[in-house]
Formats: structure tokens, sequence, C-alpha cells
């Protein structure tokens, strides 16, 4: 847990580009914001691996879609 | 991770903190079903309500195997379950399951495990629109070999109003 | 696996002396089995007086197999174990475990002023079954639940998140968390439970 390692990233211009202004809309600095990818990232993975499927819901209809990631 | 709270300041806030339960999460519905939550007034709950439920649910299961054309034994392959149970489940309506039978059930079904430990009894509800649409179900649904269209339709409905009330 | 964050002095409503606490960040093995073999069995006594006081009781108290509750909860710890989105804490006193909680890393904020922002939610948050005054008329100990969401706030600020956390509470517990947590009430969700978040400022309040 009090253990870091440490890890050099090669990105894109439009990648990083997505990186800083994806942390600052939400307050994270650029390592913060990369855990929380990984987090969501793994959390679908999972659910994916368990044979569940992962949908999104369009707001005012309520028709569900899959949301077609990591198959 | 950085406690940003130091003993004394708990030691002060308990004090004058009241007495009142702090339970939270939605997790905490799966404690249910070991008699974590005991409802307050849990004489109030009337016993020949939760045996009608445990009838539905015992009928939900016999509609559901039907629908498939699966016998007791075949359903008892593919779930993973003794047929003593299933037996048990779909005739008796004092039959409690235990709770892995119910979850094993509800997946091979495919029908939302909470629900279906309401149903069953496993897990203890007071919400009177779903005893109202189990009884409903139950009702309209007759013990043949074969499920009927109009069967096979009140038997969808059913499912899907099952699945509304689990999202 | 855990590690130890701190030694917290929680209140021994019986005897009225303060008592030590140790707060886990990530739940060892025990914290895990105090659960069913500790917690469950005060439950399963309370069922069983109660059951004795009617005939209801008994037809509600079922039967409970302790495999299967201990597989219920294994699952449920299992998975929150496996994924990097969850952090886990426990509380432990006179060498049993006294609260548990579960919290979701990968939350989004639904408070207008901090709409989408990352946030910590709280999954579970529970304390053992002698310490609650629905079950025993003497409850034993005050401020785990307190405790717990001190921690909660300090692993939202730990990572970023400002101090931001939401939870879901059972009615029982939604003047706590409105009144005296001072947290803003987002209404009954489709959960059937009342959603609550805490904002930055709120959070400071909190602690201070």
């Amino acid at each position: 847990m009090l253990e870091k390692r440490t890890m050099t990233l090669n990105l894109s211009p439009h990648e990083m580009d997505v990186v800083e202004r994806l942390a600052d809309e939400k307050g994270l600095s650029k390592t913060a914001l990369m855990r929380q990818a990984l987090r969501l990232y793994q959390s679908i993975s999972i659910r994916l691996d368990n044979g569940e499927k992962v949908f999104v819901e369009h707001p005012t209809t309520k028709e569900k879609a899959e949301l077609m990631v990591l198959s | 991770m950085e406690m940003l709270i130091s003993p004394d300041w708990l030691r002060h806030k308990v004090e004058s903190d009241p007495d009142i339960d702090t339970d939270a999460g939605p997790a905490i519905y799966v404690l249910e079903s070991i008699g974590m939550f005991l409802p307050t007034e849990l004489n109030a709950i009337d016993k020949g309500k939760v045996v009608r439920l445990v009838e539905a649910f015992g009928v939900l299961v016999r509609q559901l195997r039907r629908g498939k054309q699966w016998s007791i034994d075949e359903l008892a392959f593919k779930a993973r379950v003794s047929a003593d149970d299933l037996r048990q489940i779909e005739r008796d309506p004092h039959f409690r399951p235990r709770p892995r039978v119910v979850h094993q059930l509800a997946t091979v079904f495919g029908v939302p495990e909470r629900a279906l430990m309401k149903l069953s009894g496993a897990t203890v509800t007071r919400d009177q629109a779903f005893e109202e649409e189990a009884m409903r179900f139950a009702a309209k649904s007759d013990d043949m070999s074969k499920l009927s269209r109009e069967e096979q339709r009140v038997l969808n409905q059913y499912v899907k109003y099952l699945s509304e009330e689990a999202s | 696996m855990g590690e130890v964050v701190g030694v917290y002095p929680l209140k021994d409503r019986r005897t009225g002396k303060e008592v030590e606490a140790t707060l886990w960040h990530s739940l060892e093995d025990r914290h895990v089995q105090d659960f069913i073999g500790r917690w469950k069995p005060v439950f399963e006594a309370r069922l069983n007086e109660l059951s004795r006081k009617g005939p209801v009781t008994a037809e509600i108290a079922g039967e409970h197999n302790v495999q299967d509750s201990h597989w219920q909860w294994a699952q449920k710890v299992e998975q929150r174990r496996e994924g990097l989105e969850w952090a886990s804490f426990a509380v432990e006193a006179e060498g049993v475990t006294q609260g548990l909680m579960f919290a979701r890393m990968g939350a989004f904020a639904q408070e207008p002023s901090q709409r989408n922002k990352p946030i910590v939610d709280i999954d579970l948050l529970a304390t053992a079954p002698w310490n609650r005054s629905q079950l025993t008329d003497q409850p034993q100990f005050k401020g785990i639940g307190r405790l717990l969401l001190a921690a909660a706030i300090s692993l939202s600020v730990s990572e970023e998140f400002a101090g931001r956390i939401g939870l879901h509470a059972l009615p029982q517990a939604e003047t706590w968390y409105r009144d005296v947590c001072g947290m803003t009430d987002l209404g009954v969700d489709r959960t059937k439970m009342r959603y609550f978040e805490m904002t930055e400022a709120q959070a400071r309040a909190f602690i201070s």
C-alpha cells in the first residue's frame, strides 16, 4: 500500500490534451485522473468477464444501448 | 491515506452525538438474508401474507420451468440444486428455500435475484404492490404440463415487472 | 493485507468509560470472519428471542443456514477485494470487529454544485449487533459510525476528491446523515433508499 511504482506514459498530443482537459474538469491531478480511469476500466472488464453486460441509458427516452467496450 | 481527524475530535463529538442508527449502503440488503435488519414491528407482519408470497414463488418457478419445457430433474441439473428442493418449492407454500438455491434459480432463469429473494421469503418485505402483483400472477397461472400462450404472456409480463422492480 | 490507520476512543455506553479502537484500512480475513462468526450469532439469538414471543415471528425468522449467509457475504467481499475501485475499512475494539465499511472510488457526484465530479460512494457502513439500540437494551460502543464517516472523507481527500462522499441511508439512519452530519438529501432513488451527498464545504464542516 505504501510502496509506489513509477510508469512513463507515451501519449499522442491529442491524448495528452484529453488527459489535461479531464483532469482540469474533474479537479484532479493527471495521476489521480489516470488512476480513476484505470479503476473504471477494470470495473467494466470484471463485469464483462463475469458475463454481465454494461448498458447506457438515454436520459429521456430511457432506451438502453449496450456499451461496446473491451470484447 | 491520512486520517483528517484526531482521537480528541472523536472523543468530543461522541459525547454530544444522539444515540441513533448510522447504517448505510445498498449492500446492507445482502445482510437482510441473515436477519441482520429486523423490522421494528416484527409481530405486525402477516404470517399468511408470507405463505402466499412463497406460494407465488413456487408458481413462478414452475411456470419458468414449464416455459423451458424442462422436467424437475432437468432443472435440478441445470441449476445445480437438488430435485427434492425443487419439488418442495413448487408444491409446499410453507417450504422456505435456502438463499443459495434462490440465487441458482435466479441465474438459470435470468430473473433478478433480489426480487426472487423477497418472493421466496428469504428476505422480508412489506411492499404492498409487490405482494399484490405476486398474488395476481399466481392466480392467472394454471397447473398444466405445457404453458398456454396466455400463460406464457402472463409469465413474460410478470418477469418483466420483477426486472423493473429490481432496477 | 490491511494496515492500521490509527487508534481512536469509542465510548462504552455500558460502563461510561472510553475504549481504544483500531481503524483498519483494507479488511483482514478476521474482520470478514467476525461478521459470520460473531455478528450473525447475535442476530440469530435475537431472532430466537423474538420468536419465543409469538408464532408469527417464528415464521418470519425462517431458517437461515450459516453456509448460505457465509457464501453470500463471501461473494460480496470477494468482489470488493478484487477491484481497484473498492476501499474497505474495519473498526476493531477488544479484539472484535465492531464496524465495517466498503466504499467505491469510481463514482460520480449528483448534487448540482458538484455534478459528475469523482466521489467516494459508501456501499456499506454497518456496526456489530451488540452496538445497536434496536437489537439490544444495552448497546455497547458509540462512535463507530462517526469514525467510519470520517475515514470515508479522509479517503476522499487523499484521492483528490476534496472530501466528497455519497451514500444511501437506511430509513432509521436518515436523521443522522441529514441533521447531524449535515449532508444534502437528494431523495429516494432506484435503490429505494434515500441518497445523501456531502459537498466539499460540508465535509470540511464535519471534520472540524
